[in-house]
Formats: C-alpha cells, sequence, structure tokens
C-alpha cells in the first residue's frame, strides 16, 4: 500500500513540531524552578539532557555516522535511571525503593550487555528498549497504586507526578512495539515506512511533552507529599 | 510499504487505549475512594453525634431524676419532719430546728431547680431565661443582662433545654470565672436560627491554652469544651475571641425549626 506524499509531509511536520514542543516544559521548568520539588527538578533536568543528546545525535549522525546509534543506546540508559531515580524521590513504600535500587544497576547491566554483545552498538536494542518500557510503565502504575493507596490528593489531574507517569505510561506503551519492530524498519531502507513510523513516535513525545508542561505548571499550585530523599 | 509497518500502525493505537484507559481507570476509581471515605467520614460524624447526643440527653434525664428525688421524696420529708415540729407545741425549742429545716427545704428546691429548671418545662425557653436572669443578684459584683431579640417562640423541649444549659453554661462560666463587671448575653429569635451572643469585660483566657494544663488562678477556655458538645448536638456554630486581660466574646448559632403556635407545648396549669 503506498503512502501518500501529504502523509509524509505532515510526518516532517509533526517530528519537527515535537522537538521544538519540549521547550514548552523546558520553559515552564524554568520559570517555575523555586517552586520545584526535587522529581519534578530532575525531570527538567531530563529534559535538558533530552535537548543535549538530540544535538550531540545530529553531530554524530554528521561526524561519526557509525557511531551515531551508540549516543541513542547510552540515552536510553540515562533516560531510564534519571526516572528511576525520579520515582525513587517519589514512592514511599520502602520494598518499592528497595526494588529501584535493586532494578538500576540490573537494568543498566543487560543495557551493556545488549549494546556490547546481544544486538550490538549498530543497531537499536530493542531488548533494552523493551525492558525499559516495562520497568517504567511498572513504576508509574507503583505511584498510582500509592495514590490509591494513601488518597491525599484530591484532583488527580492536577497532581504533577500523576502527569508525568501518565505521559510515561503513554510514551513507553505508543513507542515498545515500534522499538520492537524499529531495526526492520531501518534495515529496509524505506523512508516513507519509517517516517510513519516516526510519526509515531513525534505524537506520544507530543502528548508526553504536554503533559510534563502541565506538571510543572501545576507543581506550585498544589501542595507536594513529602519526597524522601 | 514494509510489511511490518501495518501490525505496528494498528498495535500501537490499541497499546495507546489500553494505557489511556488504565489512567482513566486510576482517576475513576480514586474519585470512587474519596467519595466512599466521604461517606464514610460522614457516617461516622452521624454516629458520633448520636452518642453526643445520646450522653446530653442522658444526662439530662438523670438530673430529671434526680430533682424529682429531691423535691419529691427529701423534700417532703423535710416538709413533715416540720410539721411533726410544729405540733410538739414547745416553739422556744424548736425554733432554731425548724430555720435549720427551712433552710434545707430551701436549699433542696434550690439544688432541684437548677438540676430542672421548672419554668423552662412550664413556660419555655424566653420566660426560663428571664427567670435565670433574675437568680443573679442586682447588688453584686458582675452585672448581668439577658436580652431577648426577635420574637420569643416556642421550640422542641429538648432543644430548648439544649439552649437554656448552653446560656447558663455561659453565664455560670463567666461568673465563676470572668472576674467581670459587666455579662452580657442577647438571644436572637430569627426566623429560622437561633443565636446567643455573649460578651464580658473581663479576665479573659488564652484561645490556645485550650488543651494544656491550667496554671493556678488563671482562667482557660476548658468551659469552651462543653458548650461545642451542646452546640454541636444541635448542629450549631461557636466562635469566641479572647485574650488575656480583654474579656471574652462567643457568638453562637443554632439552625431551629421553631414550633407553630398550635403545636407549642402546653403549658402546665398546676403552677
Amino acid at each position: 500500500m503506498p503512502i501518500s506524499p501529504w502523509l509524509i509531509t505532515f510526518a516532517e511536520y509533526l517530528e519537527r513540531a515535537s522537538n521544538i514542543l519540549v521547550l514548552v516544559p523546558l520553559g515552564m521548568a524554568g520559570w517555575r524552578w523555586p517552586h520545584l520539588p526535587s522529581a519534578l527538578r530532575l525531570l527538567a533536568c531530563y529534559l535538558v539532557f533530552t535537548e543535549a543528546t538530540l544535538l550531540a545525535a545530529a553531530l554524530t549522525e554528521m561526524y561519526w555516522p557509525r557511531w551515531h546509534l551508540l549516543v541513542w543506546q547510552a540515552f536510553t540508559i540515562t533516560e531510564t535511571l534519571f526516572f528511576f531515580r525520579i520515582y525513587y524521590l517519589t514512592l514511599r513504600v520502602p520494598l518499592w525503593r528497595r526494588f529501584i535500587v535493586v532494578a538500576a544497576p540490573l537494568f543498566a547491566a543487560f543495557a551493556l550487555l545488549d549494546t556490547f554483545y546481544l544486538e550490538g552498538m549498530h543497531q537499536v536494542n530493542a531488548f533494552t528498549h523493551v525492558l525499559q518500557s516495562a520497568l517504567l510503565i511498572g513504576l508509574a502504575l507503583l505511584y498510582f497504586e500509592q495514590l490509591l493507596n494513601e488518597l491525599e490528593v484530591v484532583r488527580l489531574e492536577h497532581d504533577p507526578l500523576f502527569l508525568v507517569s501518565t505521559a510515561v505510561v503513554l510514551y513507553f506503551s505508543g513507542t515498545v512495539l515500534m522499538y520492537v519492530f524499529i531495526n526492520h524498519f531501518l534495515t529496509a531502507k524505506d523512508y516513507a515506512s519509517n517516517q510513519v513510523v516516526y510519526t509515531i513516535n513525534s505524537i506520544v513525545n507530543l502528548i508526553q511533552y504536554s503533559l510534563f508542561a502541565l506538571a510543572f505548571w501545576y507543581a506550585d499550585r498544589k501542595p507536594q507529599a513529602p519526597v524522601h530523599s | 510499504m514494509n510489511g511490518w509497518l501495518l501490525p505496528v500502525m494498528l498495535a500501537t493505537p490499541v497499546l495507546l487505549l489500553l494505557a489511556l484507559g488504565i489512567v482513566a481507570f486510576v482517576l475513576r476509581y480514586q474519585r470512587r475512594l474519596l467519595r466512599q471515605q466521604e461517606q464514610l467520614r460522614q457516617v461516622r460524624d452521624a454516629s458520633q453525634q448520636q452518642a453526643l447526643e445520646a450522653a446530653l440527653l442522658a444526662q439530662e434525664e438523670e438530673r430529671r431524676r434526680i430533682a424529682a428525688d429531691l423535691h419529691d421524696g427529701v423534700g417532703t420529708t423535710l416538709a413533715i419532719v416540720k410539721l411533726h415540729l410544729s405540733t410538739l407545741g414547745q416553739p422556744d425549742l424548736t425554733q432554731e430546728a425548724t430555720a435549720l429545716l427551712d433552710q434545707a427545704i430551701s436549699e433542696v428546691r434550690r439544688i432541684s431547680r437548677n438540676l430542672l429548671p421548672a419554668a423552662l418545662q412550664k413556660f419555655g425557653l424566653p420566660f426560663a431565661l428571664d427567670a435565670l436572669a433574675r437568680t443573679v443578684p442586682a447588688d453584686g459584683p458582675t452585672q448581668v443582662l439577658i436580652e431577648q431579640r426577635g420574637q420569643p417562640r416556642r421550640l422542641d423541649p429538648k432543644r430548648e433545654l439544649i439552649v437554656y444549659r448552653v446560656v447558663q453554661e455561659l453565664l455560670g462560666n463567666g461568673l465563676r470565672h470572668a472576674h467581670a463587671d459587666s455579662i452580657s448575653v442577647s438571644i436572637d429569635f430569627g426566623p429560622d436560627y437561633l443565636s446567643l451572643q455573649y460578651l464580658d469585660n473581663g479576665v479573659g483566657f488564652d484561645p490556645a491554652a485550650g488543651d494544656t494544663q491550667p496554671a493556678p488562678g488563671s482562667r482557660t477556655g476548658l468551659g469552651l469544651t462543653n458548650l461545642r458538645s451542646r452546640v454541636a448536638v444541635l448542629r450549631g456554630t461557636l466562635r469566641h475571641e479572647s485574650a488575656p486581660g480583654a474579656g471574652s466574646r462567643i457568638w453562637i448559632s443554632f439552625p431551629i425549626p421553631y414550633l407553630p403556635a398550635d403545636q407549642a407545648p402546653t403549658l402546665v396549669s398546676a403552677l
């Protein structure tokens, strides 16, 4: 089935829009910075890191294209560790926090194994992405359970960490399948199909960044539950 | 088009929908839990209210029983003893005993009246409040003014008793602890509410020190606890303002359904 040219153009614009939209949560984080709890400050740092990685990936693709994917593999590990730390600061059940402490090095070890042994450095590490999605969606669900157990937050849609967790659940459930098959798309060298796949990524990115922006917006409008460091 | 594209394109929205479903479920479930929690709190409040009401009613019933026993038992016995003394025909010998008996009889009557104000039962709250004001000596160190505004009307007897006890407690606390030159209590019979305003120019108290051990000679707001309990029974509101040396002000308001004139408790004919 051929893909219409307008759809490809739309996909390109959408990808650019999602890359620009990240400035909205970043700006919001900068504005609210004095009122942000540790977890949201970390989220803001993660967004800065994402932008830095985009730049590094673009430069690497230009000058050392062979190592381009390695940048994204490093990003996946760091991104996961960022979210692990965010949930470590947010979750209060000691068992869940211990799980994060144990899972973080294990995940990093598996990701390195995937990079250097299982799938290699020159393709997208689907195994790592699937594991990352499972772990982060799991942590987000644990936060939902914490909210339901404590019932301290009356309006969940105004709770910053609920919005962040919703973004995490939507982003990783929306992209996990794409990452499972991404190597097939990349090896097929089919630009149109690739663009459509990136469209999926752009759409969930747009949702994710919008929810992050909302989370920063509500950060100083509602007292946060105490966080543990 | 790549053969893997279609499954990915079809499955991804499904996964996204599932994720959205989880988020929506959490939102709905949390709302339901909050609603249940609120209902549970209301049930708990209602049962506390009922327990408080039952305790206060039991207290009043016990007072009524003691008052009746005192009046009908001890009072009558003392009167009979006095009668027997008078039949001895030796006034010189029995004069002192008779005086003591008179004193005991009036003391029994006073205690009995305090325990169960007969005026309240017979004539209702407005009359009982006037009678209460008259019990304070006019030439005492504290001038007491009980003022009634609006159209004084009868209430349900249980409510009348609680309101009377509130006024009695306000006045009693003020006379005992405030060391005030003047105490004023105004009762406003509104269309569907009854409000009380208490005002004294006495020593005042520290509202924050209600739960701490009071220093000797100092005044605390502990009397407010009893007041609050009684006010809570009628689902009223209580607000107070005081500071050491600055007197006290207390505002109480009850939502009260007044009795229609034809349903007002009938006056007891035998006065």
